[in-house]
């Protein structure tokens, strides 16, 4: 407590408040810059500033705060009646490093809310690397290095510094050379800072371009599921002071978020990687015109982010315009990868026996001692379908393993179920089918699909399957349309018919007799059906 | 095949005695439910051999209240026949809706789910142990 009179003279003090604010001034005559000398002693500037603001507007204040001799105080103004003002001093310095701290703990909650979510949002392995390199040197050190595990001998490191780029480069390192970075790469728990010497560090581990002198090093690991994601190296310039044993865990806490982040990218990442490998080979073929026939396929799988499933389709053209050309449709029992995978092995087989494909039972008959398992019954239905063109009709010989008939569109409008039928392979002892020859005028189509077009569930009522019938009554309007048009207009039809996202593979391939000669681009026309029927294709 | 509401299946037992099982099969049998139907059956032949022994011949499976099947149900279907018919126990499918007698018609699997099966220890399953001969499906 202090008396402070008119003038900001000092009037009277109690023992605390000289102890505090006069008593150095008996040893040090000379002011300092905070304080003022007044007629009855030194007082801080601000409270001085704050006196005078008082008597100027003749209105009490609130409290103001300062600081006396490293520690904060508040000071309450109460005038008295003969117009000095008492200013009680109430120290807060305690309250006011608790509310810093709290303040700093929430910046840092919000960083850790910030990372996750910005690492979160990406499953790039790149990106995520990035990202952490690039907030770990704006918040957390002057500059950020990130060792992702090893390929071979080499190691990916992703550097960053405050207000520069983030560089990644893949370079041979020896983990050895700083200290903590061998045990971290197999994630053991990190070095304390102190037991690293900067002046030890390899010239790798400084970012390109970063010259100040290197003050102080954390090296964290960043933890994965099961292995770690890699090591964060957190560089402080000497200028910079150390970090504290806080920062030390935090930096701890950052890696923990980063590490799980970087670890979860990592592992999409290997999965995409195989499943785009097992993609490749069992992707659908693009079909084209072959020896003067249209094919024309198309496939939904059942579930839509996937592009493979138990449908599939092939197109194995004949040498030459004299030789059949091969056409295979089928659906193996499952969905998703599993089924797809069956479906590989089943076009293997058939390509291999390709050979022998002027015999459909035979083929068949081999194909089912291929796939019979004594483990499973997952069995396969398929349609077969050699085709060959003579002079303007394309002729056919058809043969159903337990799938569904084809249909044969006539120019005219007629739809015809193909009389073949067999049993489905790979899950009985023997198999036996009957096979058709069909004979396509200029304009007609044969339509091989699956099931999932039929059993599509939904229309008006929300849970009527699509049927056969509907399918047919579909198809009379698909006379002399191109092959493309054809599997086109199912496909659209039984999207349009679904009730919802479920359902089942579709697969769809057309071979078609094209409209308007079978060497010339394909026309609908309604003209003589006869125009360019011995092209130069034959 | 695609979703049937409700997307339940379940067996119930409509009748028993030591040479014939009657079985209900309610609901959907498809890729959702395949994998429940042949341990659920698995379950009741196992509870029926603990009561009569090995004296099971006819398992009789009821399809009046199927709402839908599949190729994953047909599937399971013929994993069921791999293991009654060496153990000399007949299927019979009765009251099939008309969408399951097309599935079995378009497959050509009827005969054989259905094919009679003779008791394990007689002469003629010896000699017909191995592959079956009497397979074709009548076209």
């Amino acid at each position: 407590m202090l008396v402070v009179g008119r003038g900001g003279v000092v009037v009277g003090t109690n023992d605390a408040a000289r102890s505090l604010l006069l008593e150095p001034a008996q040893e040090n005559t000379a002011p300092n810059t905070a304080e003022i000398l007044t007629a009855g002693g030194r007082m801080p500037r601000w409270l001085a500033e704050a006196h005078g603001r008082l008597e100027s507007t003749g209105t009490p204040p609130g409290a103001v705060t300062g600081e006396v001799a490293g520690r904060t105080f508040q000071a309450h103004p109460s005038p008295t009646e003969d117009g000095d003002v008492v200013w009680w001093l109430v120290e807060d310095t305690d309250l006011r490093l608790a509310e810093q701290a709290l303040h700093s703990e929430r910046e840092r909650a919000a960083l850790l809310a910030d990372i996750s979510g910005a690492l979160l949002s990406s499953l790039n392995v790149d990106r995520c690397t990035e990202v952490t390199a690039r907030m770990a040197a704006d918040h957390l050190a002057d500059a950020a290095v990130i060792v992702a595990p090893s390929q071979g001998r080499r190691h990916s490191l992703t550097h960053a510094q405050v207000g520069g780029e983030v560089t990644q480069v893949m370079v041979p390192i020896d983990a050895g050379s700083v200290p903590g970075l061998a045990e971290a790469l197999r994630g053991f728990p990190p070095v304390p800072t102190r037991w690293i010497d900067p002046a030890d560090l390899p010239d790798w581990v400084v970012p390109p371009g970063f010259d100040r002198p290197i003050g102080s090093v954390i090296v964290t690991p960043l933890p994965g599921h099961g292995m770690p994601a890699g090591v964060l190296i957190l560089l402080r310039s000497s200028t910079h002071r150390a970090f504290t044993d806080g920062e030390e865990v935090f930096a701890r806490l950052f890696a923990a978020r980063a590490g799980a982040a970087l670890s979860a990218a990592r592992l999409y990442a290997e999965q995409a990687s195989i499943t785009a490998t097992l993609l490749r080979e069992l992707l659908p073929p693009r079909l084209e015109r072959v020896h003067g026939v249209e094919y024309a396929g198309a496939y939904r799988a059942s579930q839509d982010h996937e592009r493979v499933g138990g449908d599939f389709y092939d197109v194995h053209p004949g040498a030459d315009p004299t030789e059949e050309t091969f056409v295979v449709l089928g659906d193996v029992a499952g969905k998703g990868l599993e089924a797809a995978v069956l479906t590989g092995k089943i076009r293997s087989v058939l390509h291999a026996l390709l050979p022998l494909s002027g015999d459909h039972q035979q083929v068949l008959g081999l194909l089912n001692g291929a796939l019979l398992n004594s483990h499973h019954t997952r069995f396969a239905t398929l349609v077969l379908a050699s085709v060959r063109r003579r002079a303007d009709q394309v002729r056919l010989r058809l043969t159903s393993a337990g799938h569904l008939p084809p249909l044969i569109v006539r120019a005219d409008g007629r739809v015809e179920e193909a009389a073949t039928s067999g049993t489905l392979v790979g899950a009985l002892p023997d198999v036996h089918m009957r096979s058709v020859e069909v004979v396509l005028a200029p304009g007609e189509t044969c339509l091989l699909y699956t099931d999932g077009i039929t059993e599509a569930r939904g229309g008006p009522l929300g849970d009527q399957l699509y049927g056969e019938a509907r399918l047919r009554e579909a198809l009379r309007e698909c006379a002399r349309m191109p092959a493309e048009a054809v599997v086109e207009r199912v496909q659209m039809l039984a999207a349009q018919w679904l009730d919802s996202d479920r359902h089942d593979d579709m697969a769809t391939l057309a071979i078609t007799n094209p409209v308007g000669g079978h060497g010339s681009p394909h026309v609908v026309v309604d003209g003589p059906a006869d125009r360019g029927p011995h092209g130069k294709e034959l | 095949m695609t979703p049937c509401p409700p997307p339940e299946f379940s067996l119930a037992v409509q009748a028993t005695d030591a040479r014939t099982l009657r079985l209900a099969v309610h609901g959907c049998l498809d890729y959702d439910t395949s994998d429940e139907f042949t341990p659920a059956v698995a379950e009741l032949l196992d509870a029926h051999a603990d009561r009569h022994g090995p004296a099971l011949r006819h398992l009789h499976l009821d399809w009046a209240e199927l709402t839908a099947v599949d190729s994953s149900g047909l599937s399971a279907l013929l994993g069921l026949r791999r293991r009654t018919h060496p153990a000399g126990i007949t299927l019979h499918l009765d009251h099939q809706p008309a969408h399951f007698t097309r599935l079995l018609e378009v497959t050509g699997v009827a005969a054989h789910l259905t094919q009679h099966a003779q008791p394990p220890d007689s002469p003629a399953a010896a000699r017909a142990s191995g592959r079956s001969a009497t397979a074709a499906p009548s076209p």
